[in-house]
């Protein structure tokens, strides 16, 4: 070890790799944070850099990366690009407002429960992306402000997204880095998050939803909508439907099946292209398939990309280590508030930084407390980050990529988002979700 | 250059053209009512828009009016494609009639609309008239409206020149 700190030294012009290592981690952050630079920019330049400087190896680099985080999102997004085509979430989301006979807050509650749904099972962004400008459409034809709508599809997103491993990047990266399975982020992490969506409304029916009203020929013209003619391709809608089907039924058996979710995920992609494939010409394949991918988020991919390779580089420097050390001497090491800090810590900094960077900053961090708190207790810690970095989402517009997605949208529509106003309302309901999960984590497991 | 070439015909800008002279304008204040009743007249689909010193100030189109009465969420991007589940939504069109009835014209206005000078080059000018679907506004040094060249005009000046060539 010591071998290879000295030869990483004299690479980089006798600088330490730690301090060379931390200034390239401070200046993409910044850099990231600014939002000046394409963030998939900034973070494959901060890899290329790491590497260049001698900080880590290309091999390194390549090991750094988490190839089951990236498999897995990219086979969840070939998916969902292919599932939309049906309009299978328009229908669902014409069909929930019919339930509830376009009465406004029963129709708030109902695109809540579909957008944690769908968030839970697949990725918010595709799922804000979706669910948003039906909801503006029905609140559109209701003559009703769509403001509070967006703000409860935004919080349902993030909190139906904690609920998985699936549902949103942070757990995807915890689950595959730890070995956490489906079922362990289902049986400890969707509950808390269902207890959180219940507890969500009543704000949201204190704040809007009691003085929601639509006039009786507006609700009538919802009701006359036929989410029928929705769906735009039944055989699509078929296979999309079993293929999904199957990949979840396979989430939830991988473990014993000894298989990882990226396994899953690509499988499941793949058996959908070759189902969608099947019985046209080569030529109507190659496009076929050409833009199923070309709906892939490169960019997200590209930053998972950078990242875990910058991430690998200060952890290869030991500044990890030390930020281990450091929060180990703030909390004395105790279990209880370890775990207490790490939730509030990483709600706060998630509601006003990308949770990503964070959470893959954060994971050998807890990593290297095992031997602190005890290897049977560095679950806890697991939930504790996932709960706070995947609710602090909720905190800010800028606080995960599905608010940024439904703000972009509703400025497009005219119905525009304003940052402080939304933070206004959404901080303090964030630090609310986290108050219950404190009680949550310190209940079940302290 | 000069020397091979006579250098006035090939240098042809809007100034050759004949333009249709802007007897037909709104001031940005005007309403969108104002601006349907006018083309509905006058049989047009575009008015440049004028400010009371003839400066020129954009151009509403009735496209543009007729976009305002869709959906919103159908009119951007990543938005709902397909409309055909809403049946006729009548009422929700009406209700964007009125909404948008006594807007100022400007709001609904064509944003990027390009305006050429008299001394654009005609090359120039028609690739803008291929990019639209409207006339184009020429204005100008001062800012104010001379006129509107249309793809017609432009064409017939075209076809007469290969004619006598």
């Amino acid at each position: 070890m010591h071998g290879a700190a000295h030869t990483a030294t004299e690479i980089i012009w006798g600088l330490s790799p730690l301090i060379v290592a931390l200034t390239i981690f401070v200046l993409t952050y910044a850099v990231i944070v600014t939002e000046r630079i394409n963030r998939a920019i900034v973070a494959l330049i901060g890899a290329g850099v790491m590497i260049l400087t001698g900080v880590l190896h290309q091999n390194e680099a390549f090991a750094g990366i988490d190839f089951n985080t990236i498999g897995l999102l990219t086979g969840m997004m070939v998916i969902v690009a292919i599932t939309q085509k049906s309009g299978v979430f328009q229908y669902v989301a014409v069909k929930a407002a019919k339930v509830v006979k376009a009465d406004p807050w029963g129709l708030m509650v109902m695109l809540a429960l579909v957008t944690a749904l769908f968030s839970a099972l697949l990725d918010n962004v595709t799922t804000v992306l979706l669910i948003a400008p039906v909801a503006l459409l029905i609140t559109d034809a209701l003559r009703i402000n769509p403001y509070p709508f967006l703000f409860a599809i935004i919080f349902a997103s993030n909190i139906g997204g904690t609920a998985t491993l699936i549902g949103d990047p942070p757990n995807i990266m915890i689950g595959s880095a730890v070995g956490l399975t489906f079922n362990d982020f289902a049986f400890n992490l969707a509950p808390v998050a269902l207890v959180i969506l219940a507890l969500t409304l009543v704000p949201l029916w204190w704040f809007w939803g009691r003085k929601l009203t639509a006039e009786q020929d507006a609700r009538d013209q919802v009701m006359a909508f036929d989410e029928r003619e929705a769906i735009t391709d039944s055989k699509l809608l078929k296979q999309a439907l079993a293929v999904i089907t199957l990949t979840i039924t396979g989430f939830v058996f991988a473990h014993s099946l000894g298989l990882e979710p990226a396994t899953i995920a690509m499988f499941g992609a793949a058996l959908l292209l070759l189902l969608r494939a099947a019985g046209h010409d080569a030529e109507h394949q190659t496009e076929q398939v050409h833009k199923s991918f070309a709906e892939v988020e490169w960019v997200t991919i590209f930053f998972f990309v950078g990242l875990f390779v910058v991430v690998a580089g200060v952890e290869k420097a030991g500044a990890l280590k030390l930020a281990a050390d450091a929060l180990v001497n703030f909390t004395g090491g105790e279990l209880a508030l370890t775990a207490y800090v790490i939730l509030w810590a990483s709600a706060i900094i998630s509601a006003v930084v990308d949770n990503i960077p964070f959470v893959a900053t954060m994971i050998p961090v807890i990593q290297n407390l095992g031997s602190v708190v005890g290897p049977e207790n560095l679950n806890t810690l697991w939930w504790s980050l996932a709960l706070g970095a995947c609710l602090g989402g909720n905190g800010s517009l800028v606080g995960a990529s599905a608010n940024l997605v439904v703000a972009g949208f509703a400025e497009r529509a005219g119905a525009p988002i304003r940052f402080l106003p939304f933070m206004l309302a959404a901080f303090p309901l964030m630090l609310a979700s986290i108050a219950v999960s404190s009680l949550y984590v310190g209940w079940r497991y302290l | 250059m000069h020397g091979h070439y006579p250098p006035s015909p090939l240098n042809m800008t809007v100034r050759a053209l004949p333009i249709c002279p802007p007897t037909l304008t709104l001031v940005p204040e005007a309403t969108v009512a104002e601006a349907m009743s006018m083309m509905i007249q006058r049989e047009v689909n575009h008015i440049p828009l004028c400010t009371t010193d003839g400066r020129f100030a954009g151009l509403i189109s009735s496209n543009a009016i007729l976009r305002a009465l869709l959906p919103a969420s159908s009119r951007v991007e990543h938005g709902v494609e397909n409309l055909n589940f809403l049946g006729d939504a009548m009422p929700m069109l009406l209700d964007h009639l009125r909404d948008n009835a006594d807007r100022p014209v400007r709001d609904l206005a064509d944003k990027d609309v390009t305006a050429v000078r008299q001394d654009t080059h005609l090359l120039e000018a028609a690739h803008h008239l291929s990019r639209t679907t409207s006339p184009l506004p020429v204005i100008g040094d001062d800012g104010k409206l001379l006129g509107m060249l249309s793809r017609r005009m432009l064409l017939t000046y075209l076809l007469d020149k290969a004619r006598t060539a």
